[in-house]
């Protein structure tokens, strides 16, 4: 590309590199994400199985790829970070970078239609910016009550029911989908605090380096413990990461509620004797091996069904699985939950 | 509007289809949570324990592990379709193969126990039968963690039939994991098998080191 002028000149305006940097890096998002258009098909077998991962030999690859720069890279600054960084220091730059996040969250809840959300977003980036001391403190989140709660254009997109496409690895970013994937890209240009640095307020070589460097140290390092144990009880931690990312987005997506209704796929009564493989498999099949049932139990792979932005309410209540009842009727399966969602006192 | 005529569609779908509204009350969410309750108790107890080495120690879990989970049924349900692939011998070898793996992944985390403690903070009815009971393991060293039980009822008491950390399913994260293990394999269990065996076979050389 332009590495030319980037080396060349020293004149070159810092601003417009910045922006160019980003402007690449979103393009190259946007590159993997066309790429993954490409192929997408539906993987074969049921509802329960079906991993929409049809570049999975490319994926494979970029994620040995993002395994050795983290190993080399990553896991060291993140451990080091995580070892001479005072814990109460490590405090203040998650709020701050948290703090720095809220424009792009406050406007992804009001895109979501999700207005109380967006009003806790708010509250909290103006306690925190002010009483917090720009934020380096979550008095919101310590003494109001009122937590972080991650918000993204992928999450937005998901909102307005856009599926989540093929599973994709992104070179250095990790786990994806062509939503999510399509978000990170919008982000990247969209977002004010950026922006606003770009039009020349403040010097924005901070911004440009140390935030992303910092987020990554302070993401990383409280990702450690958790992928750590993913690796060491995994035999396929490839697979066992993409169903992680997989199901961890859809809990995200309907803010959390999964843990009220979702995740609610049927896990069949099988014998508790050794005479299993005797038996008759139509007595033990489940809801996952029926076909028909698919419709019902495609929120676990995020293909949330379409909402309005305005129907704030249900679609923070959408849990992202629906029951699944026995498989002659796989559309009543989704039904309970459908009434959960609307009334909660009809229960 | 689009409310209400969601709402009469839903129900009238109800009535129509049949689906059991009432069939949710009837689960036992108090017998649930007491089950939890005795059985981390009971987990507690095994970690706490001195006068076992820690082989009587992994010995203990695993006693506990075949009463409170329905380790057949997880299983079954994580191998999913493959399993009517599998000859008869292969399925048994894998369900013993699969305790055998969680077991050891349990007892690796034995020797890291530091005084955890965890607490329900609630339930709720998951699935057609199953009661989801919600805990937060809080940690000395680290923030809480939130795990979520999947409880089911049967003739002899509760079982565990699925563990949710943070609102990710074990199962259902396993039993992908397995499927692209068949998969990239030509739909084979054999070499499923076969990883299990490993898998074992190192947790078990590092948990005896360890």
């Amino acid at each position: 590309m332009d590495d030319t002028t980037l080396i060349g000149g020293k004149t070159v305006d810092t601003r417009r590199r910045g922006r160019r940097l980003r402007a690449s890096l979103a393009g190259l998002v946007a590159a993997a994400a066309l790429a993954g258009c490409a192929g997408t098909g539906q993987g074969d077998g049921s509802a329960l199985d079906r991993v929409n991962d049809p570049l999975e030999p490319a994926n494979r690859v970029i994620f040995a790829a993002n395994q050795a720069v983290d190993t080399v890279v990553l896991r060291p600054v993140a451990v080091t970070y995580g070892t001479w960084v005072p814990e109460p220091i490590q405090y203040n730059v998650r709020s701050f970078l948290r703090n720095l996040r809220s424009p792009l969250i406050i406007a992804n809840e009001l895109l979501q239609g999700d207005w109380e959300g967006a009003e806790r977003a708010t509250a909290r980036f103006f306690v925190n910016t002010i009483a917090g001391a720009g934020g380096i403190v979550d008095i919101a989140g310590d003494n109001l009550g009122i937590p972080f709660e991650p918000e993204d254009f992928g999450q937005t997109l998901a909102v307005w029911g856009v599926d989540s496409g093929p599973y994709i690895v992104l070179p250095l970013f990790g786990p994806s989908t062509l939503r999510d994937a399509t978000g990170l890209g919008v982000e990247m240009v969209a977002d004010p605090v950026t922006n606003q640095l770009d039009w020349g307020l403040l010097d924005e070589t901070p911004m440009e380096y140390v935030r992303p460097g910092l987020t990554a140290a302070d993401t990383r390092y409280r990702t450690l413990e958790a992928t750590d144990e993913l690796e060491a009880s995994s035999l396929d931690y490839y697979a066992a990461v993409r169903s992680f990312y997989l199901q961890d987005r859809a809990r995200q997506i309907t803010d959390g509620a999964s843990q009220e209704g979702g995740s609610d796929f049927e896990i069949p009564d099988y014998d508790e004797t050794g005479d299993t493989a005797s038996r008759p498999e139509r007595t033990a099949v489940g809801v996952a091996e029926v076909p028909g049932a698919r419709a019902s139990v495609t929120g676990i792979v995020l293909d949330l069904p379409a909402l309005e932005p305005g129907s704030a309410e249900a679609s923070a209540a959408e849990p992202p699985a629906a029951d699944t009842a026995s498989p002659a009727e796989p559309q009543t399966a989704a039904l309970p939950t459908l009434v959960l969602d609307i009334e909660p006192a009809a229960y | 509007m689009p409310r209400r005529f969601l709402r009469v569609a839903a129900v009238l779908l109800l009535v129509v289809t049949g689906a059991p509204l009432g069939a949710q009350a009837a689960v036992d969410q108090d017998g649930a949570r007491a089950f939890i309750d005795t059985l981390g108790d009971r987990t507690v107890e095994i970690l706490q324990d001195d006068a076992l080495s820690s082989q009587e120690r992994i010995q203990a879990f695993r006693q506990l592990f075949r009463e409170g989970f329905a380790v057949p049924t997880i299983a079954r349900f994580v191998l999913g379709r493959y399993w009517r692939s599998a000859s008869e011998q292969q399925q048994q070898e894998y369900l013993s193969l699969f305790e055998d793996l969680v077991v050891e992944t349990y007892a690796r985390r034995f020797n890291e126990y530091s005084g955890e403690t965890f607490e329900i903070t609630s339930t709720r009815p998951q699935g057609e039968q199953d009661v989801q009971v919600q805990t937060r393991i809080v940690r000395s060293d680290g923030p809480p963690v939130n795990v979520a039980w999947r409880v089911r009822e049967r003739e002899d008491g509760f079982q565990i039939v699925d563990v949710e950390v943070e609102g990710v399913s074990m199962a259902l994260t396993q039993r992908n994991e397995f499927a692209a293990i068949i998969q990239r394999n030509g739909g084979n269990v054999e070499p499923l098998l076969q990883a299990l065996r490993r898998e074992i076979e190192t947790a078990r050389s590092r948990n005896s080191a360890g």
